[in-house]
């Protein structure tokens, strides 16, 4: 098990820490050298003030080129020596303050996983995004700051003010007079920047949150056309942000003036006194000199103070704000201490378990249960009834608020995670499908538990596939890959699996293919595919470029195709048109014409130009679109036009008349489509048939499927389908899987983990009967007595195969027992049964 | 049988074309506007079945609504493994309606008993059109309703002057 960290050595939660508490953690070394190169620089900073004095009263003075020349030098070493190690003190703070701000965003994110899932009901995923991005950025830059500038400038300045006194008691004092007034006017200052920073970070929250909320819902948006209410609503935060960061902005430089204001006061005080003094005699121009020099210098590290002064004050308001707010229980440990994950005897005892909210709805009422180990008990009832909330109290999700519930004699509560995750496996309702590939999502719980280094073998894998029904999906995926990379071995093997295919089932399945025959139209491929008859290698005879390509162009002429084209593509735009116009448009509409959602528009206002016109009128840009989308056309999918026979005929012969001219123009251009070549383009499926699928009936796509995987198992290729299958990437949130395979791919991954106890939370409720059925069959004849079982069921055809059904209402169990019990009592559960027959 | 070919090529009309004027003609459609039957015609699919097919299973949903174009097939009723044959389709019936409006469980299962072709409309598809033109549910609720009312006004016809008792149960659907 991963070892998770929330916490520093001290055992305090990072809610808990204190801002300054950072400074050190893990940094005492760095901090420390830190602290000595300052005294350095510090030492090295009044050399040249030093050193200013001596070349104007002794080198300057005297007429001594000697010594104006040591003492430059020295002043130029010092300078030198100063820079250096400034840029060194950046980069060790730099070091720190990222170091900080990495590790408050890993310690705060691995708190925040931990929260109990209350806290995520009334939080909007944006505003942890803003903590966990923004906010802790200041904090961290305080403590990179926090050893080296203070102790930095602070000793600077005291320098100064030592070797200044020393110089001129009287003019020491009073050009330091300025710093008290300062230190409190300040601070006043920065309790309305305080102020309007918390009032930012509460709005950046607000901000972040909208942001995340339309995104996740554009569904919605869109469908709805609501863009304008989601603008308002966006505008109104981003608005009300605004105006707070101009308040917050000026007070911040008011700050600074104020500062540079006293700072600029410096000058004039030593000017009039200074001035004074050395008109009477009592001061040296070269102390005079020095002082001026000294005021400048005073003001750097002035400056860097205020600075200081504002992150600690800004670091601390985002720190606070952000630890408050996440400042919530944790109801369980992540790990045991002192002791192993307990492995649990498989029995739950459950009674008079309450779950109260806050608001003192009772979702669970007196419940009492016992499930021996690798018994399957089905909890039924209507919606609202708490059986969802029950099986997620014995997964640990929700926290009863009173009874008891054990699990192997251990009080579920007082349980850590790592003791639940190692004995509990959870469906839930809606599974989350994480971004990745499917075999990553397959291993997600069984890595989580045994590490992601442990490897389950692919038998392992294939056996849960099977069992959760992803198999035939996965199979799929690979077939519909496209071969790439290391994938080329298996080139051969294809091409012959092809032979083999067109040879065993090639008659049976001619009906619902089109296999690639040169001398045959191909109507569901592009009219271009058809023409082309190949797969282009260079890029001027992909399709898009086609009608750019001179050289097909004359070619089309020549052949006697542009007139008929260019008319079909007119029709093709004039019917789309006709159809989609003043309608919103949307992806499904445009399945069935060869023009693109994108180029609606554009097409919209070629046909109203083109209206009254004939062909030979319409200038070279509306040909080329128009000739675009004609050879874009394929009659077996875009049932808009049809194309005439004579067309066809066209087509053919242009086939062959295109492949002469190719050869004696470019040999290389195109790899044509041959019985013993790989069409790298194209899918494994499309290679091993040969040709494309032109059938939509589900039943009809079953048998060719069956079929190929005769095939492949034939020829010993089926495990490796398999592999490239589980390779297949689901996209954000599995959105490139249907409903009923993110099921069954999270019933799959929690078979693979084979936990001791399974809960599923209606975990077929989008699976089609077929499918629900096998899951069903797997779960009674290979899991019980296996795996304790408890299921949230909605379909009652299935409830018959558990040992004992309980049946909830208003959070209590009313009814329990065998399903002929419950049936012979003709009560709550006979009643459901009944109903739904 | 590729249907672009044997429907489209003879009458030199494109397959939408045809879908259309079938549109026009199903009762259903009657008062949705021509913007949306053309809709309807454009996003709906034709499929093939051989004789034996199942052109859609008992107690799944499927979500589509059927028109068949040619070919017969068979509506049956599978209860506690015995097969009841309720009746037999011809070209130009028109099913599946409540299915395009709301999930709903096919309680027949329909067979094929010829080789035929059949235009398909997904609930999808129709909740695309629908998102345009918002009052085709209500258009399409009137047809339902008067249909519901047909089979009510059999059902009490036959209850009375049969005197069947046993539809007794069934009596007040149109009330729902």
């Amino acid at each position: 098990m991963a070892l998770i960290k929330e916490k520093d050595k001290s055992g305090i939660s990072i809610v808990k820490r204190s801002l300054t508490s950072w400074i050190f953690d893990g940094n005492v070394k760095l901090q420390i050298s830190l602290a000595m190169i300052i005294l350095l620089i510090v030492a090295i900073r009044v050399v040249p003030l030093e050193m200013q004095k001596r070349i104007v009263n002794e080198a300057i003075n005297l007429r001594k080129i000697d010594l104006l020349f040591t003492y430059c030098g020295i002043y130029l070493a010092a300078v030198v020596l100063a820079s250096g190690l400034k840029l060194f003190i950046n980069i060790i703070q730099t070091r720190i303050s990222q170091k900080a701000t990495a590790e408050m965003r890993k310690q705060l994110y691995h708190h925040v996983l931990n929260m109990p899932l209350g806290f995520f009901r009334n939080t909007q995923p944006g505003t942890v995004v803003n903590s966990l991005i923004n906010e802790l950025t200041i904090p961290g830059n305080f403590v990179g700051m926090a050893v080296a500038v203070p102790l930095t400038n602070v000793l600077t300045l005291l320098a100064f003010a030592a070797y200044l006194i020393v110089l001129n008691p009287l003019l020491g004092i009073v050009s330091f007079s300025i710093y008290p007034v300062m230190l409190y006017v300040i601070p006043l200052l920065q309790k309305f920047v305080n102020r309007d920073n918390k009032k930012r970070v509460n709005a950046s929250r607000k901000l972040s949150s909208k942001i995340v909320e339309s995104i996740s819902g554009i569904h919605e948006v869109q469908a709805n056309g609501a863009f304008e209410i989601e603008n308002n609503k966006y505008d109104k935060i981003v608005d009300h942000l605004m105006k707070i960061r101009i308040k917050w902005s000026i007070y911040k430089f008011a700050i600074k003036v104020v500062s540079n204001f006293f700072i600029n006061l410096g000058p004039f005080l030593i000017f009039i006194i200074g001035g004074y003094l050395a008109i009477k005699g009592q001061l040296g121009l070269g102390a005079l000199v020095a002082f001026l020099s000294a005021q400048e210098k005073l003001y750097d590290p002035w400056k860097e103070l205020i600075e200081f002064y504002q992150v600690y004050q800004d670091g601390s308001v985002n720190y606070y704000k952000t630890m408050n707010y996440f400042d919530v229980k944790i109801e369980h440990e992540l790990a045991p201490t002192n002791r192993d994950p307990y492995e649990l005897e498989a029995s739950i005892n459950v009674e008079n378990m309450t779950l109260e909210t806050e608001e003192g709805v009772k979702l669970l009422n007196d419940v009492s249960l016992n499930i021996a180990p690798g018994e399957h008990i089905a909890l039924v009832g209507f919606s609202g009834s708490g059986k969802s909330s029950l099986a997620l109290c014995m997964a640990q999700l929700y926290k009863y608020t009173s009874g008891h519930a054990t699990i192997g004699n251990q009080e579920i509560s007082k349980l850590t995670k790592a003791d639940i995750t190692k004995n509990i496996g959870l469906v839930s309702q809606s599974p989350f499908i994480f971004d990745g590939t499917i075999k990553e999502n397959l291993m997600y719980s069984y890595a989580a538990l045994y590490g992601e280094e442990d490897d389950p073998e692919l038998d392992k894998l294939v056996h849960v596939l099977q069992q959760s029904g992803l198999f035939v999906d996965v199979l799929r995926f690979g077939l519909n890959a496209i071969v790439e990379g290391s994938a080329e071995e298996f080139i051969p093997v294809i091409i012959k699996m092809r032979e083999n295919f067109q040879k065993e089932f090639g008659d049976t399945v001619g009906e619902w293919v089109e296999f690639f025959d040169e001398k045959q139209f191909l109507s569901y491929a592009s009219i271009a595919d058809n023409i082309i008859f190949g797969a282009p290698i260079s890029v001027d005879f992909k399709n898009h470029n086609l009608v750019k390509n001179q050289f097909f162009l004359k070619f089309m002429g020549d052949a006697d195709l542009t007139r008929p084209l260019l008319s079909l593509g007119k029709i093709i735009a004039d019917q789309t048109v006709d159809i989609l116009k003043n309608i919103t448009h949307d992806k499904m509409f445009f399945e069935s014409t060869p023009i693109r959602l994108e180029e609606f528009e554009k097409y919209e206002e070629l046909v109203s130009e083109i209206k009254n016109k004939n062909l030979h009128q319409i200038n070279n840009q509306q040909t080329t679109n128009l000739l675009e989308l004609a050879l874009r056309f394929s009659p077996g999918k875009h049932r808009i036009a049809i194309i005439p026979e004579f067309l066809t005929n066209l087509i053919l012969e242009g086939r062959y008349m295109f492949r002469e001219k190719i050869r004696q123009k470019d040999p290389h251009a195109i790899a044509f489509f041959k019985n013993d070549q790989y069409i790298h383009s194209q899918t494994i499926f499309n290679n091993i048939l040969f040709g494309i699928v032109k059938t939509t009936n589900p039943s009809d796509q079953e048998k060719i499927n069956q079929f190929m995987v005769a095939l492949l198992i034939g020829e010993d290729f089926f495990e490796k389908m398999i592999e490239i299958g589980m390779n297949f990437k689901v996209g954000t949130e599995g959105n490139k899987l249907s409903g009923g395979q993110r099921q069954k791919l999270a019933i799959a991954r929690t078979f693979l983990k084979s936990p001791q106890i399974m809960i599923l939370d209606e975990a077929t409720s989008a699976l089609d009967n077929k499918s629900q059925k096998r899951v069903q069959n797997v779960l009674s004849r290979y899991w019980k007595g296996k795996s304790t079982l408890i299921a949230v069921v909605h379909r009652l055809d299935i409830v018959k195969e558990y040992d004992k059904v309980a049946f909830l209402k208003a959070g209590k169990i009313v009814e329990m027992g065998t399903y002929d019990e419950l049936m012979a009592k003709e009560g709550y559960f006979y009643e459901l049964v009944y109903e739904h027959k | 049988m590729n249907s672009f070919m044997n429907t489209s090529e003879k009458d030199n009309k494109s397959e939408f074309v045809a879908n259309l004027n079938i549109f026009r003609q199903i009762n259903f459609f009657s008062g949705v506007p021509i913007e949306a039957i053309k809709l309807f015609a454009f996003l709906c699919k034709r499929q093939s079945y051989k004789a034996g097919d199942f052109i859609f299973h008992q107690d799944n949903d499927d979500g589509c609504s059927y028109y068949i174009l040619s070919g017969k097939a068979k509506l049956i009723l599978t209860k506690e493994e015995k097969e009841y044959f309720i009746r037999e389709y011809e070209p130009e019936s028109y099913f599946g309606a409540l299915s395009l409006m709301t999930p709903m469980v096919k309680q027949f299962s329909l067979i094929a008993t010829q080789d035929a072709t059949c235009m398909v409309m997904t609930r999808k598809a129709f909740s695309k059109v629908v998102d345009q033109f918002p009052d085709i549910p209500l258009k399409i609720t009137r047809s339902i309703g008067e249909r519901v009312l047909q089979a009510e006004r059999k059902c009490i016809f036959e209850f009375e002057s049969k005197g069947r008792d046993d539809l007794k149960n069934l009596l007040g659907i149109s009330l729902i």
